[in-house]
Parts: structure tokens; sequence; C-alpha cells
């Protein structure tokens, strides 16, 4: 450990921030999986799923998640795999693999639920939708005579990701409907609930406000990145589930992906939906949240080249409205930048770290009221930088065995005030190499 | 002789053609049918059909790629009214009709004028017309009024708007008579010397006569070889007694016909294999029971599953190509034929589903 940790002992994050895993796999996680494959070339097909499934399994401060759960029987391996709002169980045996989640009671399913449960089936490649005589069930059924570890990852994500997400979505549009297996969610205490709401009440205040200060002709690109910004803000650091998590997603969807309507009348679409958000009182806000165990990723890894061109693209973006004077907007643009990366693209734990880092430190008042050591003081406007230094050392230094060309950057970042910091950390960001020499 | 006319009195003249590289348009001129050498794709073999031909396999004859011609032979019976190649000049403005088969739009006539009647491009003389021609039509006639054929539509500038080419007639009238003349089939046409080649000749894919390498020789020679999931596919094929060159859409695509089902397979980029049979359209009472029962028989099938799109019911087997078996495959596809008829049935005759419309091909 460098001597720079002294400044900051491990603060472990006791929240979850984003929509990934939020964990650590277990340190043998290579070694488990190329047993797996080796188990599975020899034919040894339940002590291959045992290693595999290990593999998956995933750890907060040392301990177990419990994410991922196995028992043996003679010729019979059972498995359950928790995915949020989904638990998937299922067993194997040397033929074949089975899962499935249910989803709800068979007599309560409506001609709509049943209908979309049907399209679902077009849409997915692995899993389908059934009906027995007592519930709904997502069921995946894999044989396993060319089976290899990379071959049965696909088809259990895809049914852990989607029975997840298909509760979500049947809660939100079908609320009559009483989702079954949900009894490995944990509630959220009250008090925290009540930080988030409180929480997400000041920025949409915040936000709306700054949009008001705007020049009142040419301003929807501007707007477009205040709203978008919020969206991802709220989505990152407060992890709302359910209806909120849904329909923000179909705006942030929708938003990138309509390329027939003005950004004018998108922005209307999303300051709507914000004030949808703002009317939401705090007994139906604290029903969107549970805290849950994860096991897959829902986006695949992103080429770092690809965050590097994003990041290049979003300071020329920057550079322009700086050139152009239009300088109340540039915090704005900072902080979108990391939100928008962390809810699009699939990272390596390195970068995820490094830019929550960075959210911790753009967004301190919310990390003070959980109770988190501030690296950033926004009254001072002065950074914990030894801590900040420390923090990096901490997140880079565990992958410096694989990555030699991977140097810690905290000494090499500019600390006059948050918008250049900000700049020298995406710059530092875009340098990162991952070469494995 | 208005289009829509034209299109009637000689349209069992019209011919489409299959390779696994695409399709086009043929026509035939006495016992043979003309298209375009790019069409055949370098191949002895095509598949053809036309209103009153199923789908066959056929033979390509003559392939000169110097002209952008083949010929190809197939047992016809001669039609009602037969295309003629014009003995009569063409001119800037006359009105001209292309048919042919445009992104498998079957029997499409598109009406236009001749912009120029004589457009030299590399060495050659083609029409240059007005009329809006697309891949699919390419080997298809170039009608006049009077119905008789006055080219080959073969090639257009991409991104142009309307600017298509013909092969005059004289060049096919010209080719047609020197093949004739050989008396013999599997004829090459060297791009070099322009001499006709009998294939049996050609040692090495070397032109017997001038001595250059002749691609279309080697080509043909080749053959069209499936590799890796492909080959195993059309193995599985095969062994269920499915005609594979009949079935073969592309490299990628195979469509079978099982009763009133057709079950269509296709290997997509991304490594997953998808045989999917559209079997009927949802009833428009009762509804709620057709989910029912398909969401019920999921529970009892392995291999294969319901499910919904659009307004249609599909039956699909999905799965990677790196783990598809023979074994497990033929078993697969096997149910998938089988159940797709079956299933049609029931849903049409003990819900109401409705019968499923398909186009002139099907």
């Amino acid at each position: 450990m460098n001597w720079l940790n002294f400044f900051e002992t491990k603060t472990p994050l006791r929240h979850s921030f984003g929509r990934c895993i939020n964990a650590k796999l277990a340190p043998n996680e290579e070694e488990l999986f190329n047993k797996s494959y080796e188990a599975f070339e020899t034919q040894n097909i339940l002590d291959a799923y045992e290693y595999f499934f290990k593999s998956l399994e995933n750890f907060t401060d040392e301990k177990s998640n419990q994410n991922i759960l196995t028992s043996r029987e003679e010729e019979r391996l059972n498995f359950t795999i928790f995915q949020g709002s989904a638990k998937v169980t299922g067993h194997v045996t040397k033929e074949h693999l089975y899962a499935e989640s249910t989803l709800c009671k068979s007599p309560s399913a409506h001609v709509a639920l049943k209908r979309y449960i049907l399209e679902r089936n077009y849409q997915l490649t692995y899993a389908n939708y059934f009906s027995d005589d007592e519930y709904i069930k997502l069921k995946l059924h894999h044989d396993n005579s060319t089976i290899t570890p990379q071959k049965i990852f696909f088809p259990l994500r895809e049914i852990a990701l989607n029975a997840d997400f298909d509760k979500e979505y049947v809660k939100t549009e079908f609320c009559d409907i009483t989702l079954e297996d949900i009894e490995h969610l944990r509630p959220i205490e009250e008090e925290e609930l009540e930080v988030k709401f409180s929480a997400e009440r000041g920025w949409i205040e915040e936000e709306t406000s700054k949009i008001v200060t705007l020049p009142s002709n040419d301003n929807s690109g501007m707007q477009a990145f205040i709203y978008l910004y919020l969206l991802f803000k709220i989505d990152y650091l407060l992890v709302p589930r359910y209806e909120i998590h849904q329909k923000m997603s179909k705006k942030i969807q929708h938003y990138y992906g309509d390329e027939g309507s003005t950004i004018e009348s998108k922005n209307e679409e999303l300051k709507e939906y914000v004030d949808k958000l703002k009317e939401m009182d705090f007994e139906t806000f604290k029903t969107k949240f549970y805290n849950a165990q994860y096991t897959f990723n829902p986006t695949d890894k992103t080429p770092n080249e690809e965050i590097s061109a994003f990041i290049d693209e979003s300071l020329k973006k920057i550079r322009w409205y700086k050139n152009n004077r239009y300088n109340q907007i540039i915090p704005t643009i900072y902080s979108y930048i990391t939100f928008y990366i962390l809810y699009n693209y699939g990272l390596h734990p390195v970068v995820k770290e490094l830019l929550h880092t960075l959210v911790e430190i753009q967004n301190p008042q919310f990390f003070k009221a959980l109770e988190y050591n501030l690296l950033y003081d926004e009254q001072n406007q002065s950074f914990s930088k030894r801590a900040i230094i420390t923090r990096i050392e901490n997140i880079v230094t565990p992958y410096q065995e694989q990555f030699k060309l991977l140097e810690p950057f905290g000494s090499e970042l500019n600390y006059e005030t948050l918008n250049e910091f900000s700049h020298s950390f995406y710059l530092n960001i875009t340098a990162l190499n991952f070469e494995e020499v | 002789m208005n289009t829509q006319l034209l299109l009637e009195t000689y349209i069992d003249n019209i011919i489409q053609i299959m390779s696994p590289y695409g399709t086009g348009t043929g026509f035939l001129i006495g016992k043979l049918i003309i298209t375009n050498s790019h069409v055949v794709s370098g191949l002895k073999e095509v598949v053809v059909s036309a209103k009153k031909i199923k789908r066959s396999v056929a033979q390509v004859v003559y392939d000169d790629p110097y002209l952008d011609l083949a010929f190809i032979s197939l047992e016809l019976e001669t039609p009602a009214n037969p295309l003629k190649l014009t003995t009569k000049t063409v001119e800037d403005g006359d009105t001209t009709i292309a048919i042919g088969h445009p992104y498998g739009l079957n029997y499409t006539a598109t009406e236009g004028i001749v912009s120029r009647a004589s457009r030299l491009q590399d060495e050659l003389e083609y029409i240059q017309i007005d009329a809006a021609i697309n891949p699919g039509n390419s080997g298809g006639p170039l009608l006049n009024v009077d119905g008789e054929v006055i080219g080959v539509n073969t090639f257009i500038i991409q991104n142009a708007n309307n600017l298509g080419f013909s092969l005059p007639y004289f060049y096919v009238q010209e080719a047609l008579e020197s093949f004739l003349k050989l008396n013999s089939l599997n004829i090459i046409k060297c791009k070099s010397c322009k001499n006709l080649i009998k294939e049996e000749s050609i040692i090495k894919d070397y032109c017997s006569k001038c001595g250059s390498k002749i691609e279309v020789a080697r080509l043909r020679r080749k053959g069209y070889k499936p590799s890796g999931a492909t080959k195993l596919l059309e193995g599985i094929l095969e062994s269920l007694d499915i005609d594979v060159t009949l079935a073969r859409r592309s490299q990628a695509s195979w469509k079978i016909y099982q009763g009133s089902a057709v079950v269509e397979i296709n290997y997509y980029e991304n490594g997953i294999i998808i045989g999917d049979s559209k079997l009927c359209g949802i009833p428009q009472e009762n509804i709620e029971k057709v989910y029912d029962y398909i969401l019920k028989e999921n529970e009892k099938l392995s291999y294969l599953q319901f499910s919904i799109n659009e307004n249609n019911i599909y039956l699909s087997y999905l799965i990677v190509d790196s783990s598809l078996t023979q074994k497990e495959g033929k078993i697969a596809l096997q149910r998938l034929l089988e159940y797709s008829n079956r299933y049609d049935e029931i849903l049409i005759q003990k819900y109401g589903a409705t019968l499923l419309k398909r186009d002139d091909e099907d």
C-alpha cells in the first residue's frame, strides 16, 4: 500500500449506485472460469457448472453477496440466481440445464399481459414464457452436449436480465397484478429514502431554475443537457425501480432514438416527465425502491476507445459553449459526461470506480447526506487532494500487475476549480492504458 | 399495348432466378432462359421459378461475362404468347417497359423512355433508359410497346435516380446464334479473346484459345460449397429429405413448405440461427383463448416455442451456431416442420385463427 493511503482509510460503499452489479467478483474468478472450461472439456459437467457458478459470485467487502446459490445432489446440481427482482431457479444434470423464473399467477394475468409475454417470446433468443396451471414463468432449456462456460453465460444472462426487466415492467404497466417470488427483495430504510426524496426534489428545483436563466433563444441544446443530466443523475445516484426506472429509461431512449422530432419537442417531453416526478409525494416515491442482489451487468463491456471518443467529443462541445460564452451550462456538461458514461457503457471496474469518485466529488451534498467522507468542499471550493490521490491509487494499484502501463493519476489532476478538475480527470481517463504487456 | 396488358400477355415468359448469392430475372426466348451472367454468379446450376413453373433446378449452359449474358436450359412448355427479340431499331424517346422482380417484388412492370438508344460503355453499346429498375431486375427483359424484347436490363448507376442500362437485342441475337451453332452445352465466352470455349476443353481455368485465366471457369469448377454451421445446417435439412438447393434462398436463408405452413430458416451474422414458422393470424374473437392455448403448449414443447409478432403466431426454433449439432438440430427441425402444419390446422379449425395469405412466389 502506498504511504498516501494513510489519508483515507477505505470507506466502503454502503449503497448501490447505478445499474450494474456494484460488487467485486471473486479474486480467482478467472481461475474458476478456466477450471469450468477444463471440466466441460473432460465431460465433468456438474463440476464444470459448479466452477462456473462460483465465477459469477460477487462480493462486497470480501463477503459474498449470496447472489448465486448452489446445492449438489448425486447426479444433479441445483442453483438459484438472483438478479434484482428476479429469482432464477434451476438444475443441471449431465445432459441438460433447466432454469425458470416465476412472474405471476396464471389466473391473475389478463389479456394484455399474455399478449406482452408472447411478444417478448419473439424477441428473446434462449428463454421463453409459458404458463402451467398455476404460474406464468420464463424458462430456459439448454442441452449440454457442446456446452462451454462461454456458451451458457449468455442464455443465463438473458433469462436473468429479462425476468428482472419484465417483473419491473409488469409492476409498472399492470399494477393490479401481484408479482411472485420477490421475497428476496430487501426494503430500504426510511431514513435513506428520505435522503433520496429530498435530494431528488433539490436537484429538480436546482435544474429547472437553471433553465430559467438560459438565454431566451437558441437554448434547446443547453436545455437538453440539463434535463438529460438530471435524469441520468437520478438514475445513477438514487437507483429508482419499477415505474420511475421504467418511465425514465423510456424517456431517455426516446430522446436519443427519435430522429424525427425536434430537440424542442423532445425537451418538452422531458420537462413534462420531470414535472411529474416533482409532483410525486413521498408515500408514492418510497414504493419505487428496494435493495437486491445482482449477478449480471446489463451492458456489454465497451471498448475504451469508444469511451475516450465520447469524452473527446463532449469536451469539444464544452469548448464551443466556452467560446460562445455560455458559461452557465459548462458545469452541467462536465457532470453530464460522467453520468452518461455510467448509464450507457459497460465499464472496466477501474473506469467505473474512477468515475464514481468523480461523481462523489461533483455531488458532495448528496454524499454528505449519506454520511460519506467528503472529497470536495463545495462552500470553500477546496478539494481533499490527498484523499483523492489515495482513492485513485487504491482503485488503480490492484490492476497494475495485469495492466503494467496503468498509472494512478491523482497528482496530475488540476485542483484549481471544479471545472478544471473535471476536465483534467476526463483527460486522464482517456489516457488510461489497458494494454496487457 | 399498355404496360398492364403487356405484363399479363407475357408473364409466362418471365422467370425468377435464384442463387445462394442473390436473385434476378430472366426471360424465355425459344427454349432458353436469357439472363445476365452476374445473376448466375458463375454457377452451373441455379433455381428458377415462374408463374407456371415450380421452383426447379436448371442448368446454366452458356456464360458470357464479356456481354454479361447467360443462357439457362430447362425443359419447359412454350408459353401461349412467346417473347421475341425485336428486329426494329431502337430510337431515343421510345417508350419501354422493364419487367422483373426488384427486391423480391414479383412481376413488377416499370414504364420509361429511352434516354439514349446507344450509350457506349467499355466498348459495348447499351440502351440508356429512365425506368426505375432496381436490384432483382437484372437479367429481365426490356420491351417496346409492341411487346418485343429490345434489351436485357443489365445495370444501373448506383445512387443515381432512374439511370438504367440494357444490353441491346442485337448482342443477344448474335450470342444466341453463335451458341446454337455450336450445338453443345456448357459454353463459356473468354472475356479476353471473345471466343466461345467449350467448358470441357478448359484445363486449370486457362482459355484453350488465348491462354488467359477464365474466372467464370474457376467459379463453375468450384461450385457453391457451404462451410461451418451453414454446411451442418444443410446436412441436417438433407437428412430430413429436403432438397436443399430448392430450399436455399441465399447463403444464409432457407425456405421450406410443409402443408399450409412455411418454415423459414435464417442464419444471422451474430451467430443465431432462427427457424421460424409464421403460422396463422390472430382471430378476431376469443383471442385470449388462443393466448392461453399457446402459452400452455409452450410448457410442453422442447426445442420449439410459440410467440407473437405483429398479428401473427409463430412457432420457432432458435439456436446459436456453435451449439448446433446434427442430432439435436435434426430433432428440432423435424419437429418444427411437423408441428407447424399440425398447429396451423388446430389454430385455424379450433380457435378460428385466420389462414395466412401468401404472395405469388409462395
